[in-house]
């Protein structure tokens, strides 16, 4: 009778940051793989590690300082995590790497091709750029086309060689190297894919008005563009208004209060949650990606609702236009 | 995660150092150098504190085997004192590397060590670190500001040159 292999393999212990390393200790803990072939794919990334560092050397030195020595390393298991997290079935993928020599090859091919495919998105991106007069936006879209003759896969993988200065809603910190880049452009489309459905000029009237509050001009706001629409537009909807009216003013903020105030915290989520409906429906949204960032803006009133009360929620968050009679025609 | 990764690839390589300073007991025997189980596990530890206090790491092949194999002919070690001068020469080996900002490759400093060893250091490290070693360190560092300063010193009393 032939036994068959149980996997015990939990995914929720493999770190997706660390993923190489994490998926030979689960595989070893679980018996998935043996300790002689735990040590045989180490001794692997070893001899990997070892002649990237010969070729970074030109085969001059054995030894290097250990920042040099410590990137070396972290961008080959960069690579190698690539390959690995290509793979759907970690016992598969923990079978390619005991039998297999070129994880680190396939691994470099495959962020190549995510990278060229990243490039292509990036110009995309120029095409669909919001013609804002904020530095930190423009420059930063400015910045990565750098990324992409300036990143090194081969030793310093882990690096992001640019200045990335515009925040997006999402955080993304944990992200390194090439993967941060990827994940921050293909949010930065989908952010700027939502901002495009507003009136340019009004949103350039929010950005002043919010600079007008902290007396700095819209250049030089550090925040992010589709958060401040997004959140104003959100309030709008409580309101009644239309999704593009995004634009609030002193009435709007007290009629706000007046009409929240009475409610309860269900109530308000309630109150929310058809907002953020009616304007996915308003503003045609069907993707995940920008459902989610309606959603991320909800669950961020609510929470502030919740922690600080109606009041303060408004304070903060609500963006107030003293001089926003608009005539888009 | 790249420190564990290097602990771990640092202790694989120890066990392969063990090896290779094993077998090159059966050079070395010809120059009536041999190194004991002990003393190549203490060589290895020594090496490992010295990287580690210089912060610098070895991947891939052992300066502690090109050493022993640039050294064994010396005139100045004996058995008696093999071990540690071998641990000296390394202490000395990776100080000078990162002295010269990595500017020179393994075998041109353990080429300059030696002939200063065999030479006018006869056989003295101290003499070998203070004179030698220093110089290189000098003439990397400041080979070409001297140079420049030479020629505008040159420059500068064009009646005399």
């Amino acid at each position: 009778m032939k036994l068959e292999k149980i996997s015990n393999i939990k995914k929720e212990r493999l770190d997706k940051q660390n993923y190489t390393m994490s998926l030979l200790n689960e595989g070893l803990r679980a018996g998935v793989i043996t300790e002689q072939e735990f040590y045989h794919v180490l001794a692997q990334l070893m001899q990997l590690t070892a002649e990237q560092t010969a070729k970074y050397t030109r085969g001059e030195s054995s030894s290097v300082p250990i920042e040099t020595a410590s990137s070396i390393a972290l961008s080959v298991m960069y690579c190698a995590d690539a390959f690995c997290l290509s793979k759907q079935d970690p016992e598969t993928c923990l079978q390619d790497l005991c039998h297999t020599l070129d994880c680190y090859k396939i691994g470099v091919a495959l962020i190549q091709e995510q990278i060229s495919q990243s490039r292509e998105r990036y110009r995309y991106l120029k095409t669909i750029q919001l013609q804002t007069k904020n530095t930190a936006y423009g420059e930063t879209i400015r910045e990565i086309d750098s990324f992409f003759t300036a990143y090194d896969l081969e030793y310093h993988a882990e690096d992001i060689p640019v200045a990335i200065d515009y925040p997006l809603l999402e955080d993304i910190s944990f992200e390194k190297g090439s993967s941060y880049i990827i994940h921050y452009i293909d949010a930065l489309i989908t952010e700027t894919e939502l901002c495009n459905r507003f009136h340019k000029d009004k949103i350039e009237t929010l950005l002043e008005s919010y600079g007008e509050q902290y007396e700095l001009r819209p250049e030089d706001l550090l925040i992010n563009i589709s958060e401040l629409i997004l959140t104003n537009a959100v309030f709008g909807m409580i309101l009644g208004r239309e999704a593009d009216e995004f634009l609030m003013t002193h009435s709007d903020k007290t009629e706000l209060s007046e009409v929240l105030k009475i409610l309860s915290q269900e109530e308000i989520e309630a109150r929310l949650s058809d907002a953020a409906a009616a304007m996915e429906r308003a503003l045609d949204i069907v993707s995940s990606a920008e459902k989610n960032i309606i959603k991320h803006i909800k669950d961020g009133i609510l929470q502030s609702v919740s922690q600080t009360g109606i009041e303060q929620t408004i304070n903060k968050l609500m963006t107030i236009s003293n001089n926003c009679i608009f005539d888009i025609g | 995660m790249a420190d564990h990764f290097l602990i771990a690839m640092q202790e694989l390589q120890n066990e392969r150092e063990v090896t290779a300073l094993t077998s090159l007991n059966e050079d070395t025997i010809d120059y009536r150098l041999t190194l004991t189980h002990t003393q190549i596990r203490e060589i290895i530890q020594h090496k490992n504190e010295t990287l580690k206090n210089l912060g610098r790491v070895e991947i891939g092949s052992s300066v502690v085997n090109k050493i022993i194999t640039a050294f064994c002919d010396s005139s100045y070690i004996n058995q008696r004192e093999y071990a540690q001068i071998l641990n000296e020469l390394t202490e000395t080996f990776f100080l000078y590397k990162n002295e010269t900002m990595d500017r020179i490759s393994d075998d041109d400093l353990i080429e300059i060590m030696k002939e200063g060893y065999e030479g006018i250091c006869g056989g003295s490290i101290e003499l070998l670190q203070g004179k030698v070693l220093e110089a290189l360190v000098q003439r990397i560092k400041f080979g070409f500001e001297e140079e420049e300063s030479d020629d505008e010193e040159m420059e500068d009393k064009p009646d005399e040159a």
